[in-house]
């Protein structure tokens, strides 16, 4: 498909007429090796994975415990519930907006399996109930945001909120201890060789997800509503129905990870949600990623790798014996070089193109 | 145009076209035909209403009132979806294409093919025949365009983008294409490569209807122009009448319709 390949090395005009003798002279000052050599550099599909490699292979050298079955197995585990979530947030935000809800629907998703399984509901049923609970505040976002014409930012964050208070109030503000053990296994079982449900879950949940925005016609017309909703709904695509649907698939999709949370941690708490640390990293998995947040543009591989690279600097830190309260230094540090990078090559791009 | 178009039922035949946005009358109570296999021109100063009549033919505007009928049929066209599948095709001013999208997914936007294995089930595409498709239909409509697949059409330039949104239009329209000012963002040979096409588009018996401001073009193109003015339609005429004297004089109010003949279509 057509959709991340950078612009940058295209010497094509945008400009109505092309400038006469367009082609090596149209290219931007500096061509040749040294362009060529920030071309690659800028491009974020090119960098992230060289800067994820070469810390990889730092922390391999450099710490004896790093490069082990168990650690990078540790790693994939700490990230698999974020991850989860991660994956579609990929498609709200190339769908051109943005979702600040997945992780207090990870808090709604575990209060509904405590009750469904208190009811003495079957743990296949509580469990497809907690992730319709999770589909169901997605409903609302998309709703809110597709047919009611609001700003996507707002109503996840008004549904944060409301959410949050609503799991505060439910609780008195007390953690729920889950007694079900057929239900705390799923957080614990090994599923392939030694890769957990939760690491299973996830890496079916990219598969997913890329399989939707690749190859189905849904995901073109996500890409397409991100790159200018008015020529989509133009062209034809049920831009109020696949808007809604995004946020729909996105709060499944963190339904699913609130149910691995509360089985994994045997306990459902409305703090957890206060906390939004997992927010942040969902997000900038996706930022870092590559995805832009203007829309359009991004691939779902991306995050993954933005989510391995944060999985593997939070490990870095606590193997290298540095404090924990580095970790949101890095991470923001990284995003906002992300964000620069691509406002740089953005930049580049308009650059070549007039 | 030739003597069987004018004594055929009009492909569309619209009475009382009228459209208000708050006080502002964008239309009023407008008549329009548009014959099989001709070129409608319609002109006008800006906002005299000619984009508004434009859109209420392609769907993307609903009238306040009036009627549309599509070969004698009443037909109602509550958005550019349903205006297509009768045979309407737009090519907007801003083209409306996904930039972010190649040639191929922006020809296919909106009308996928869907696998013909079990995927289609799932909503999977034909990629694959959706992209032979496209090729076959580009060189058949003589349109060349590099680079069908795996480049945003935003990097291409913008003759090649026009090249894109009408090769778009001419492989799903059966019946009609709207043309909204098709020229006014090109140089002088894209607009010429333009004009013809709406030529070939002609010959194959589908009917355009082009908005322009430019009247040189207006006059060596359209079979018919009707002018309009503070939103009412105030003529109806052939082109071989005009001049760009005339014409300029219809569109400034110097001159009313009675002083132009009817044309023979009444007869």
């Amino acid at each position: 498909m057509s959709t991340t390949r950078a612009t940058d090395d295209v010497p094509a005009s945008t400009a109505a007429t092309p400038a006469p003798g367009a082609g090596d002279g149209s290219r931007a000052p500096g061509a040749g090796a040294g362009s060529r050599m920030r071309d690659i550099v800028l491009r974020p599909d090119f960098a992230l994975p060289i800067v994820t490699l070469l810390l990889f292979l730092y922390l391999t050298f450099a710490n004896e415990f790093f490069f082990s079955e168990r650690n990078l197995l540790n790693i994939t585990q700490a990230v698999a519930i974020v991850g989860i979530a991660a994956a579609f947030a990929t498609i709200v935000v190339i769908a051109g907006g943005i979702d600040l809800s997945p992780v207090v629907i990870f808090i709604m998703s575990g209060l509904v399996s405590y009750w469904a399984l208190n009811h003495g509901l079957p743990v296949p049923v509580a469990i497809v109930v907690a992730i319709a609970a999770g589909g169901a505040i997605g409903l609302m976002n998309g709703l809110l945001i597709a047919v009611g014409n609001l700003n996507p930012f707002i109503v996840t964050l008004g549904t944060n909120f409301l959410f949050t208070g609503l799991a505060f109030v439910l609780t008195d503000g007390e953690a729920l201890v889950i007694e079900d053990d057929g239900f705390r296994d799923i957080g614990t079982t090994d599923l392939v060789g030694d890769l957990s449900i939760m690491t299973v879950v996830m890496l079916a949940s990219f598969a997913v997800a890329w399989f939707i925005l690749r190859k189905t016609r849904f995901g073109i017309h996500v890409f397409a509503i991100g790159g200018d909703a008015n020529a989509a709904r133009l062209s034809g695509v049920r831009v109020t129905r696949v808007k809604t649907m995004v946020y729909v698939v996105a709060g499944l999709s963190a339904g699913v990870a609130g149910v691995m949370l509360a089985a994994s941690s045997g306990s459902v708490a409305p703090f957890q949600a206060s906390g939004q640390n997992d927010l942040l990293i969902i997000l900038a998995a996706v930022i870092i990623g590559g995805t832009a947040l203007e829309g359009g543009r991004g691939t779902v591989i991306g995050t993954l790798v933005g989510l391995l690279l944060l999985g593997i600097i939070s490990n870095g830190l606590v193997l290298e014996d540095v404090s924990s309260f580095w970790q949101p230094v890095v991470v923001g540090a990284l995003l906002l070089i992300a964000i620069i990078l691509d406002e740089v090559r953005r930049r580049a791009a308009l650059k070549v193109a007039r | 145009m030739s003597d069987a178009t004018t004594t055929r039922t009009p492909l569309i035949e619209a009475r009382g076209l009228s459209k208000h946005y708050g006080t502002i009358v964008a239309n009023d109570d407008v008549d329009i035909e548009i014959r099989h296999g001709e070129i409608l021109a319609i002109v006008g100063d800006n906002g005299a209403g000619k984009s508004t009549l434009a859109k209420m033919l392609s769907g993307a505007v609903i009238p306040d009132a009036g009627e549309i009928r599509m070969d004698g049929l009443p037909v109602t066209l509550r958005n550019p979806v349903e205006a297509r599948e009768q045979g309407i095709e737009t090519i907007y001013q801003d083209l409306a294409m996904a930039p972010n999208l190649d040639v191929a997914t922006n020809l296919y936007l909106g009308r996928e093919r869907l696998s013909r294995g079990p995927g289609r089930w799932l909503g999977v595409v034909d990629r694959k025949g959706m992209r032979a498709e496209v090729a076959g239909h580009l060189k058949e409509l003589d349109i060349n365009i590099p680079k069908l697949w795996g480049t945003p059409v935003e990097s291409l330039s913008g003759g090649q983008r026009q090249s894109v949104a009408i090769a778009r239009a001419l492989v799903w329209a059966s019946k009609l294409v709207i043309m909204d000012e098709p020229t006014a963002a090109l140089g002088v040979k894209q607009s010429a490569a333009v004009l013809q096409i709406a030529k070939n588009i002609r010959d194959k018996g589908i009917s355009v209807v082009i908005i322009s401001l430019i009247l040189p073009h207006v006059l060596e193109l359209a079979d018919r122009i009707v002018v309009m003015r503070h939103g009412r339609k105030v003529a109806d005429v052939s082109a071989e009448e005009l001049d760009e004297h005339k014409l300029i004089e219809l569109i400034v109010g110097l001159r009313t319709s009675a002083a132009v003949a009817i044309p023979e279509e009444d007869a």
